[in-house]
């Protein structure tokens, strides 16, 4: 009764927030009993819960009791399995460390209770109503196509991916694709490629970090030659003089590769994320082909739900290396998350 | 149906601020109504005192009067007590005086006090003493006196003398004879 009378007096905030990498993302829908009054986004720059933040969301809440923070789950350690019974699920993920949920008693989407509770301290002076799992979000903004279709479905987002398989709306295999720790692992697989079965937490802590060997090491070298040259001007020998001459023209090409170096690593970096998504997607299948406890089947279609604006590179990857349809849909995953907050109040 | 991890945090329109004004309100009213229930506490308490008071009043008015009607009524026995005192005073100087009429020859034997009058039982030598004597005083005081004597065996005479105020003489003539 009270309820009914408070929200005939007051607007409904929703407010929005998923966090990207350097950066946080605010959405902010405000609403009548039906209609939409206000829509408002913004980037914080901070990777952490500050004044600004809790200001702009004040902002807007301060004149209404009836305001709900959802958040998207930045987890890492989150995915989503085929089965819903209890017996079950421990063949696919602990669930005494784990907080789950079952989405039509088909499949079960699951979060690390640590992860959990370390976003809910993060935010703990803004407080939270809803935490999302990625996975809902897709299965809700491609409803349409999951019921009818059997195909890959993707969430990417700016450092992950959730990757889903739907056969009629069965749910055959899912995953979520950390793309920082699977671009190490890429790197670290094309050298060796006799370790396929070794497990992601073994590579990540054997790994290598090529990228710093790459271009640092060739750059502390350089710092070597400059301290030979020193040396050399302090000391000023005359019978060195041809080698000082041997070393310019060295040092000269040496500079001449690292500017090459750098003009190329930002394409290298554009093409290394498209291939490290691309890489991560494949991988994902192969693991769903291979592994027994999943219902392997041959998947043609791929549909992505994009909310960074991914390239057209990465289209023509899938439907070159792997040969599937790609349907690239866009999303606004803030506007998203409103509309399963309003749908759980309801 | 619910796909959070966790869940909503309850909303309510009673803000910490509407709580805190609620609590304000609560308490002022709380303390009116103590207030209320107090003043009428109060004024039945004192209603009932009120008619206690009258209840005593009325009481004390009928004692008064009761207490009225006995100092009257003792006035009145004062009164008569004086009068009798007086009375009693005015009959013992009589009685004082009657024996100081009474001479030291003549003897008493009997004497009787009436309302209007008095009568004498005694003895004389002779009529002459009684005459001289104790007859004279008499007839000053009484207005009627009558003597009467008879003969005692050593020589001396009994008399009986009745002496009466004016008012009662028919009255006593007709006792005497």
């Amino acid at each position: 009764m009270l309820d009914k009378i408070g929200s005939f007096l007051y607007h409904k905030v929703f407010i929005n927030i998923y966090i990207k990498d350097d950066y946080i993302n605010i959405y902010i829908e405000k609403n009548n009993s039906k209609t939409l009054i206000l829509s408002d986004e913004k980037n914080f720059k901070t990777n952490t819960l500050d004044e600004n933040i809790i200001n702009y969301i004040n902002s807007f809440t301060k004149d209404t009791p009836y305001f709900y923070i959802s958040i998207l789950d930045p987890s890492t350690t989150q995915g989503a399995a085929p089965v819903c019974e209890h017996i079950e699920i421990d063949k696919f993920y602990d669930k005494t460390l784990s907080k789950y949920g079952c989405y039509k008693d088909k499949w079960s989407y699951y979060t690390s209770k640590y992860d959990l509770d370390e976003v809910n301290n993060s935010f703990r002076d803004l407080g939270l109503d809803f935490i999302f799992s990625p996975f809902i979000i897709l299965a809700k903004f491609f409803q349409d196509k999951i019921d009818s279709h059997l195909s890959i479905f993707l969430l990417v987002q700016e450092s992950s991916i959730a990757l889903s398989i739907f056969d009629n709306s069965e749910l055959l295999f899912a995953q979520y694709l950390n793309l920082k720790n699977e671009f190490e692992t890429e790197n670290f697989s094309i050298d060796d490629d006799n370790n396929d079965e070794i497990t992601l937490d073994e590579i990540q802590e054997e790994s290598i970090d090529l990228d710093s060997v790459d271009v640092d090491n060739t750059l502390d070298d350089l710092d070597v030659f400059g301290d030979i040259e020193d040396l050399d001007s302090i000391e000023e020998i005359d019978e060195f003089t041809d080698v000082d001459e041997e070393l310019e023209e060295e040092e000269n090409t040496l500079n001449n590769n690292s500017h090459k170096n750098h003009s190329l690593s930002e394409s290298e970096e554009l093409f290394d994320e498209d291939y490290q998504m691309f890489s991560a997607i494949q991988n994902s299948i192969k693991t769903f082909y291979e592994d027994e406890r999943y219902d392997s089947q041959f998947i043609e279609s791929i549909y992505i739900a994009d909310s960074i604006g991914v390239s057209s590179d990465l289209k023509s990857y899938l439907e070159e290396e792997i040969f599937l349809n790609v349907y690239i849909r866009q999303i606004n995953l803030g506007s998203e998350i409103s509309k399963l907050a309003q749908v759980e109040l309801k | 149906m619910t796909y959070s991890y966790i869940n909503p945090r309850e909303k309510t329109l009673i803000t910490s601020e509407l709580k805190l004004l609620f609590i304000f309100f609560f308490i002022t009213i709380i303390m009116l109504l103590m207030t209320y229930l107090f003043l009428t506490y109060k004024n039945y308490s004192f209603k009932q005192e009120h008619i206690n008071i009258e209840k005593t009043k009325q009481n004390l008015t009928e004692d008064l009067n009761e207490m009225n009607s006995d100092i009257k009524f003792i006035e009145k026995q004062s009164a008569v007590s004086k009068k009798i005192f007086t009375q009693n005073t005015v009959l013992k100087d009589s009685i004082t005086n009657m024996f100081d009429l009474v001479p030291e020859r003549i003897t008493l034997s009997e004497a009787k006090l009436l309302k209007n009058g008095l009568i004498l039982y005694g003895i004389t030598p002779n009529k002459d003493v009684y005459n001289f004597m104790l007859q004279a005083p008499l007839r000053s005081i009484f207005h009627n006196t009558y003597s009467s004597f008879y003969p005692a065996q050593n020589g001396w005479l009994f008399f009986v003398s009745k002496n009466y105020i004016e008012d009662d003489i028919s009255e006593d003539d007709s006792n005497e004879h």
